[in-house]
């Protein structure tokens, strides 16, 4: 059945396929979860899979110069089955690193996912993980500002950050919207954000948005005393267009701006990231199409691939999925990126799906955001499981409240704050969340309100998609 | 139609005014204050206490109290300071900080004595 | 196109039972007596309404927006009021789901 594939394929097991191969420090290590067309072997397909993500394109130049190819090409050097799924394996290529240039997430993707996802060989490919080794960290710039230069600008300690995403329920004046962020605000939210539609269109231009929210920014700061900001979306059509919008939001005192970095570009997010550092501005990033790439468990990239690129490219926030609420995922997974984002060396864990260790040297952290349909009965189990350096961002679970959106910004502030302050007495959360909500909503009737208003929710530790390892 | 009513103005009701961690619950009773104490000592953090008066409580910088308890570990001893803070500046108010050294950042920073806020 | 309404339907015909963005506005404007609790805002256009959320905003700023700032008179009627439209919200199907379900 060797129709789709020609014999040419014997090269590629040569050459690429090494065994033996002990990876360098110094290489980017990479995991392909290959699913081949039937009849192939299994060795061919990962050599070809090193190759066509390397060198292999280069072959009739590097032909004469077989020295030179030996050092720069891909190597296979291992072959794992992939628990509970025949139809696929795990490959392991490593690629050395002159092969890269130094700080550039954007050339790392076009050469590993750049042309071997279509090669026919393949039924199907995703790349699980990647390893940077240090010497490519230390070339990346990483996040502007990082998750303590944060917490120092906006001088918030000991507790997970509070957001809220603005929908224009009232209309899409510019003038509404900044009341909308004001109210959120001056309830208790730390930050509000802008929906990543929202750029600059006809019915809200991004100037006047911008000089709204920060307008409602500043009232909230002066009345409640403490610091607050709005992500600006700074996401636009080209990457000139969005360094007007990020200068404006400087100009105007905004601490923090946003950017959508898969559909805005790697290239101008790191750009941007980059300028932050220099401006001294905190970067929200959103993971708009990110499912194109991560949700099918067969072809794509996995997210925790997303975070580290994310994590070099330049970013002080980004969305990680909530594990509780509506959106279902792997819990111990989740835990792996988030950690993965925050932690400065993450050992290999299998059953968090991490495949190597990895060392982020001194490269500051990111701030892993929990957003999408969760509510104030989530925040017992939310505050367990993300831990103080996080955002919680309750859309719905804000503007939903019965009585509006600053009553629902408090309920969730005096949630939070409750249950920080019982975590650290030493209480169990996940079992005793009602009776730590039901206690502090005596003091609070907007908490009393929301705890009305959501359905109680019983934490279930089962969650729908697993890892590919088998259970212990 | 209602009647007129007197109203204080969201920036002179000195209600308004937060303080971070904590300060959306009730003022901590002594209790609350030595489980949070235990806590950061469990963590093995460095307390500090700082103050300031509340009209300034807006700016980066608050007044150290002595110097960061390195190394404290005794609850009591802690809890002693935080106190001697308070009555030496019963107008201020006065936090509690948690020092993480590993992540060179305050792991816990709290107000344990809300200062009187004037309009 | 289909005919969008540029008049508001009033309170009594909203969807959810009341409990839109327009419905809290008309709420707090019965709570702050800028009109009267029989006033249902029917047949408003949205520069109406707009005005509305105007002297609404106006009410709370005086309290900070926060219910629990409310003196005490103001504070019961907040919560007859509101009570009430929670209650004939839920037997009208919405529910605190139904904010956040849709979310991504």
């Amino acid at each position: 059945m060797a129709k789709a594939y020609s014999a040419g394929v014997k090269e590629y097991r040569e050459t690429y396929w090494m065994p033996e191969y002990t990876p360098k420090d110094t290489d980017i290590l990479a995991c392909f979860k290959i699913t081949p067309q039937d009849g192939v072997p299994r060795e061919e397909v990962a050599a070809a899979v090193a190759a066509e993500s390397s060198t292999g394109t280069w072959t009739t130049v590097w032909t004469d110069l077989l020295t030179d190819l030996d050092y720069y090409k891909g190597r296979a050097y291992a072959i794992e089955d992939v628990p509970g799924d025949d139809t696929c394996f795990y490959a392991f290529v490593a690629y050395p690193i002159d092969l890269f240039e130094e700080g550039s997430v954007v050339n790392v993707l076009t050469s590993l996912v750049g042309n071997v996802f279509g090669f026919k060989a393949l039924r199907a490919l995703r790349l699980e993980d990647i390893r940077f080794p240090v010497a490519y960290v230390m070339t990346c710039n990483g996040p502007p500002q990082g998750i303590q230069v944060e917490r120092d600008i906006m001088n918030k300690y000991g507790r997970p950050l509070l957001g809220c995403t603005i929908k224009p329920k009232l209309g899409l004046s510019a003038k509404n919207y900044g009341r909308a962020c004001y109210e959120g605000l001056r309830g208790g939210l730390d930050f509000t954000k802008d929906d990543e539609n929202v750029n600059s269109q006809p019915f809200m231009r991004w100037k006047h948005r911008f000089d709204f929210v920060m307008e409602a920014i500043l009232k909230a700061e002066a009345e409640t005393g403490e610091r607050k900001g709005h992500y600006l979306n700074v996401t636009a059509p080209t990457s000139d267009e969005m360094m007007r919008r990020a200068e404006y939001a400087k100009e105007i005192g905004a601490p923090i701006i946003m950017h959508d970095y898969l559909t805005g570009g790697l290239s101008a997010n790191t750009q941007l990231a980059k300028w932050c550092q220099d401006n001294g501005m905190l970067l929200h990033i959103h993971r708009a199409m990110h499912a194109v790439l991560d949700r099918n468990p067969h072809h794509g990239i996995h997210f925790r691939v997303l975070t580290k690129i994310l994590r070099l490219s330049g970013g002080d926030h980004l969305h990680s999925g909530t594990v509780v609420g509506k959106l279902e995922g792997d819990r111990d997974a989740t835990l792996g990126w988030i950690d993965t984002m925050r932690d400065s060396y993450i050992k290999e864990d299998r059953s968090r799906g991490l495949f190597f260790d990895q060392d982020w040297g001194s490269m500051p952290g990111v701030i892993p955001v929990a957003s999408g349909g969760i509510h104030v009965w989530h925040m017992p189990a939310l505050v367990n499981i993300f831990g103080d350096d996080s955002v919680l961002q309750f859309g719905g679970g804000t503007l939903g409240h019965p009585w509006g959106n600053a009553a629902g910004a408090a309920a969730n502030r005096v949630a939070v704050e409750a249950c920080v302050e019982a975590r650290n007495q030493g209480r169990e959360l996940e079992k005793e969340g009602k009776d730590i909500l039901t206690a502090a909503a005596k003091h609070s009737p907007e908490l009393g309100a929301a705890m009305e208003t959501w359905k109680e929710i019983k934490f279930e530790f089962d969650t729908v998609d697993k890892l590919d390892v088998s259970h212990k | 139609m209602s009647d007129m009513q007197d109203y204080k103005s969201s920036l002179s009701n000195t209600d308004s005014r937060k303080f971070e961690t904590f300060s959306y619950l009730p003022e901590m009773s002594p209790e609350q204050i030595r489980e949070q104490i235990k806590y950061i000592v469990s963590k093995g953090w460095n307390p500090g206490i700082e103050h300031c008066e509340p009209e300034n409580a807006f700016q980066n910088y608050w007044y150290m109290w002595k110097l960061p308890m390195f190394g404290e570990t005794d609850v009591d001893a802690i809890l002693a300071e935080c106190d001697a803070c308070h009555k030496a500046h019963p107008n201020n108010h006065v936090r509690l900080m948690g020092f993480d050294n590993y992540a060179q950042s305050a792991g816990a920073s709290m107000v344990i004595y809300r200062g009187e806020i004037k309009a | 196109m289909a005919n969008k309404p540029d008049k508001y339907v009033g309170i009594n015909d909203d969807v959810l039972g009341g409990m839109t963005t327009i419905g809290k506005v008309i709420r707090d404007a019965w709570v702050f007596g800028i009109i009267p609790e029989t006033e249902t805002c029917k047949n408003w256009n949205i520069a109406g309404i707009n005005a509305l959320l105007d002297k609404v905003n106006t009410e709370w700023d005086k309290y900070g927006c926060l219910v629990s700032h409310l003196p005490p008179e103001l504070a019961k009627r907040h919560q007859r009021i509101h009570g009430a439209a929670l209650i004939k919200a839920k037997q009208a199907g919405w529910s605190g789901e139904l904010e956040t379900e849709d979310e991504k």
